[in-house]
């Protein structure tokens, strides 16, 4: 288990290839000390089966997309996984963003500072904890080996 | 330069249906647009998977919002209806590598139904290995050894029947907005060029002098660093004239010419207050046009909300032609030239591109930084170092972490799309499966899938291909059967 003993659930909703918000949050989660699960470009089935199986503490969905795929995600995730929480970040324009907030999903749009998504998993998984008072030191993914071979 | 010929006002544009992407590329040309790039639904086009997939139907809202869905070449003739393209410069999409043979074909494909000479046809294709393996992987596509035969096909049968279209065009811009520095993009570019050029020569089919005008159209970002995006420009005209000279023993004038289409950062297109990209926009594509480019494109005000709004997609028209009309600034070719401090930035940016240049073919060449994910480690450092300067505000960004008053009188509330296309394009695809001669298309199906696995060149079996009207989700059934999936570095 990581550190802070809590499970992130990352997936991108949409088959839309922009990885550059999703990998840096992902990163800055475990270096938090998150566990992060990410799976990826995944349907609101496969999202929904993760996080049950997984037993996850908050899903965090990557939106490159219309937000009726999270919408439909976030009604099946509250059907099977009562109370946990979710955030989205992305391309999220604002009449979209203010429809996830309604329903209490918050969303993080892109040049949200890292330091506040930390902490947006924090209050959302109920740690007590700042962002700005750990010392997060920026490093290579640890997915790549230091010659760049695959793991 | 500008004096005879200014440069090609080219934006990326289209959503929804092929009528409505049609309609905004008329729209754009109307306003003095002098090219037109078509944009596909990236669920699809990418993927090569036409919307009955059961990856695409179960987010079948989405299908449509980041490009028109195009599964045919009927789609093609419904998006170019009106369009003259034997003399509008066309880039018919096609920018992920396995999406590229498809898009192609598809174009063609419509301009001889026109009656229209392919060896007078202008434009440009894609197929970019910096979009397709590093910035926006997907999930299915072909190896890269089997991107790299397709780039080579593409190029070779361009050289064959087609001098007037640029068969393929390394974009190192989707290595910048990923997080390649301004010299890594450089060296990256030239260490992708070699690749082509190595495998063409390898193949013997063309002359290396015709290859190399195939290969010599880039693109490149261009971003906030004024005077470095200049210099940068001006390194890779000097560095792929090296280049060929050099490696290639090329000295032929034409071949030498670094063609460059410059696209302005979309990274760097803020969420709050957006009417300040429209100032951002206008800098970045001032570097661009005094780094001399080609061709440029501006991206929209709105881009960090949405794909761009009719009014977004104006604003960058009107920016390109705000400088082109009157400021002077076509005036001469290459102004900032004998500036001290240019001059010893392009000399600086080009020595750090030969050595990035350099540790890539020592870390086994260009396809291999992709498939081991060495690439994809040096362009993650760099974004998280990029974002750490932001969040800690050490690097101000107006609007962003700094001076966030705003007193904008009205909402700008991003461009919202029809989420009910996937119906429409389910129907299309039915017809014209429904309508086309079922024998025929399996019979070029056969043929295509008989070309990919023998060393035939694959580009006139897909024109067939498309001329029976096979789709676009059965071509990349053929791909995926004969090239198998490529092996993410990332998770994906």
């Amino acid at each position: 288990m990581s550190a802070l003993g809590k499970k992130i659930l990352l997936a991108k909703t949409g088959l839309d290839g922009h990885w550059r918000g999703v990998s840096l949050v992902e990163k800055r989660l475990q270096e938090a000390g998150f566990l992060v699960v990410m799976i990826g470009m995944a349907t609101p089935d496969e999202i929904v089966s993760a996080a049950v199986e997984q037993d996850v503490d908050l899903v965090g969905l990557n939106v490159g997309g219309h937000i009726e795929v999270v919408h439909k995600t976030v009604d099946q995730l509250n059907e099977r996984m009562v109370g946990v929480p979710v955030f989205a970040g992305g391309a999220i324009a604002p009449w979209a963003k203010k429809e996830l907030e309604d329903r209490h999903i918050e969303v993080y749009p892109p040049g949200s500072s890292l330091e506040d998504i930390v902490d947006a998993a924090f209050r959302l998984c109920r740690i007590n904890v700042k962002a700005s008072t750990l010392k997060i030191e920026a490093q290579i993914n640890p997915k790549y080996s230091a010659d760049g071979a695959k793991p | 330069m500008y004096r005879s010929k200014p440069w090609r006002i080219f934006q990326l544009s289209g959503f929804g249906s092929p009528e409505e992407e049609g309609e905004r590329i008329r729209f754009l040309l109307e306003h003095g647009e002098t090219g037109f790039i078509m944009e596909h639904d990236r669920n699809t086009g990418d993927h090569l998977y036409n919307v009955d997939h059961p990856e695409v139907m179960a987010r079948r809202e989405d299908v449509g919002l980041t490009g028109a869905t195009i599964q045919s070449v009927r789609d093609y003739e419904t998006v170019l209806k009106g369009i003259p393209i034997e003399s509008t410069y066309g880039h018919p999409g096609g920018g992920v590598v396995q999406h590229g043979p498809y898009a192609l074909a598809c174009y063609w494909t419509v301009a001889r139904r026109r009656g229209i000479d392919l060896g007078k046809l202008p434009g440009t294709g894609q197929s970019d290995f910096f979009l397709t393996y590093l910035g926006c992987v997907t999930k299915q596509q072909v190896p890269t050894q089997t991107g790299l035969r397709f780039n080579a096909d593409i190029i070779e049968f361009c050289a064959e029947h087609m001098p007037h279209w640029v068969p393929v065009s390394i974009a190192g811009y989707n290595g910048a907005d990923t997080g390649l520095n301004a010299y890594q993009e450089l060296g990256a570019v030239f260490a992708n060029a070699v690749e082509y050029l190595d495998e063409i020569q390898r193949r013997g089919n063309i002359s290396i002098v015709d290859a190399a005008k195939g290969v010599g159209g880039v693109s490149f970002r261009v971003g906030m660093d004024l005077f470095e995006d200049v210099a940068k420009l001006r390194a890779g005209r000097k560095m792929w004239a090296e280049l060929l000279a050099k490696r290639y023993n090329i000295n032929d004038d034409k071949a030498q010419r670094l063609r460059i289409h410059s696209l302005t950062a979309g990274s760097m297109m803020m969420y709050p207050q957006p009417l300040n990209n429209l100032v951002r926009g206008t800098i970045m594509a001032l570097a661009g046009v005094l780094g001399g480019t080609q061709s440029l494109g501006v991206s929209g005000y709105d881009e960090a909300l949405s794909i761009p709004s009719e009014h977004a997609h104006q604003m960058s028209l009107r920016i390109q032609q705000i400088l082109q009309n009157e400021t002077n600034l076509c005036a001469v070719a290459d102004p900032m030239g004998g500036s001290y401090f240019i001059e010893t930035l392009t000399a600086q940016v080009e020595e750090k591109a030969w050595e990035f240049f350099d540790e890539i073919e020592a870390h086994g060449g260009f396809l291999n930084t992709l498939d081991s994910g060495w690439l994809h480690q040096v362009a993650h450092k760099n974004q998280f170092e990029e974002q750490a300067s932001i969040d800690d505000g050490s690097k101000i960004i107006v609007g962003l972490n700094a001076f966030a008053d705003d007193v904008t009188p009205f909402d700008i509330d991003g461009f919202k799309s029809s989420s009910s296309e996937w119906k429409h394009a389910l129907e299309r695809l039915n017809r014209v499966k429904s309508e086309r001669s079922a024998k025929l298309a399996a019979e070029k199906m056969r043929d295509l899938e008989a070309a990919c696995r023998t060393d035939t060149n694959i580009m006139p079996a897909m024109m067939e291909a498309m001329d029976a009207e096979v789709t676009m989700g059965e071509i990349g059934d053929v791909f995926r059967n004969v090239f198998g999936d490529w092996q993410t570095p990332i998770s994906v």
